[in-house]
């Protein structure tokens, strides 16, 4: 191999690894996103086939949801408020991206907070953590394998 | 074309695509800080010459009057009335915005969320949320900026 072959084979690693975590992003938006205005379809898609979404609120409150493949995880969302019925924002903040290397699998440690309307009034209904394990899938979609919600305040 | 150029064109390639997601988040973020500390020339050049700012809030009794702001001396006389520090303080989140590029790379549509954080009885509070609806185009001088905003209010506290 040539010097400047290397120097390309170099470059098209860094580039697959910025286009990894771009789509890695897109993924852990469109939960938001989709979650938020009703767009079934488009939620469950954000898991892969056995997808795991784990939600563990803060003790003593409410017993948590464990979701485990997207028959559950359709179950789950067909039963969820949405817009224009209610108003809410699931935010997802500060991801730290860990992608294996060999950009097939991926580690997520982000914030989130979900705001609503409390009365008449914008409100945050909770805070805390996602830990994510995210999938390369054939058709070049990440998705999720696991997501653990820890719910570390909520409003009651 | 060779081998090793077919293989540096599809970088360019994917490395604009990139560089234009990375300036688009840069008019985003821009237009955040630049109202919350009025700068007014900075929100100002978030938008084109013709840009529009279209503010849609719920049909409620207690929520204000939806408007819409279109080209720049209607945004600059917008922004000039906006509130500042030290007299308020305020703080516009947009947060996991959902970018689609157009293939040639010279236009956009953002989809994101939106939050405004300020004071009230010197305690902080959750002023409004929503969604932002925005187009974007790329300047000749290679920045992006605003063709249409529309600001879906969703929340708004009294």
């Amino acid at each position: 191999m040539t010097d400047l072959a290397r120097q390309v084979a170099a470059l098209a690693a860094k580039v697959a690894e910025l286009e990894a975590e771009r789509a890695i992003l897109s993924t852990l938006y469109r939960y938001g996103h989709s979650i938020d205005y009703g767009r079934e379809a488009d939620w469950v898609d954000c898991f892969a086939e056995a997808g795991v979404f784990d939600v563990r609120p803060p003790p003593p409150a409410a017993k948590g949801l464990l979701c485990e493949g997207r028959e559950a995880l359709a179950t789950f969302v067909a039963g969820h408020t949405r817009a224009p019925a209610v108003w809410h924002k699931h935010l997802l903040i500060e991801p730290q991206i860990t992608v294996a290397g060999d950009l097939k699998s991926a580690q997520v440690r982000s914030y989130f907070a979900m705001l609503d309307e409390d009365g008449p009034s914008p409100s945050i209904r909770c805070f805390g953590r996602y830990l994510d394990r995210l999938i390369l899938c054939p058709d070049g979609v990440w998705r999720f394998l696991e997501r653990i919600a820890e719910v570390e305040s909520l409003r009651t | 074309m060779t081998d090793l150029a077919e293989q540096l064109a599809i970088l360019a390639a994917k490395v604009a695509r990139l560089e234009a997601e990375s300036a688009i988040l840069k008019t985003l973020h821009r237009y955040g800080h630049s109202i919350d500390y009025g700068l007014e020339a900075d929100w100002l050049d978030c938008f084109t010459e013709e840009g529009v700012f279209d503010v849609r809030y719920p049909a409620r009794p207690s929520a204000p009057k939806s408007a819409r702001f279109e080209g720049r001396a209607a945004l600059a006389q917008f922004v000039a009335g906006y509130a500042r520090p030290p007299v308020a303080l305020y703080k516009h989140l947009l947060i996991e915005p959902e970018i689609a590029l157009a293939p040639d790379l010279g236009r956009a549509d953002v989809r994101s969320y939106f939050a405004v954080l300020g004071e009230a009885d010197r305690a902080p509070c959750l002023r409004v949320f929503g969604r932002y609806l925005d187009q974007l185009v790329a300047g000749a001088d290679g920045v992006w900026r605003l063709s249409q905003r529309i600001a879906e209010v969703e929340s708004v506290g009294s």
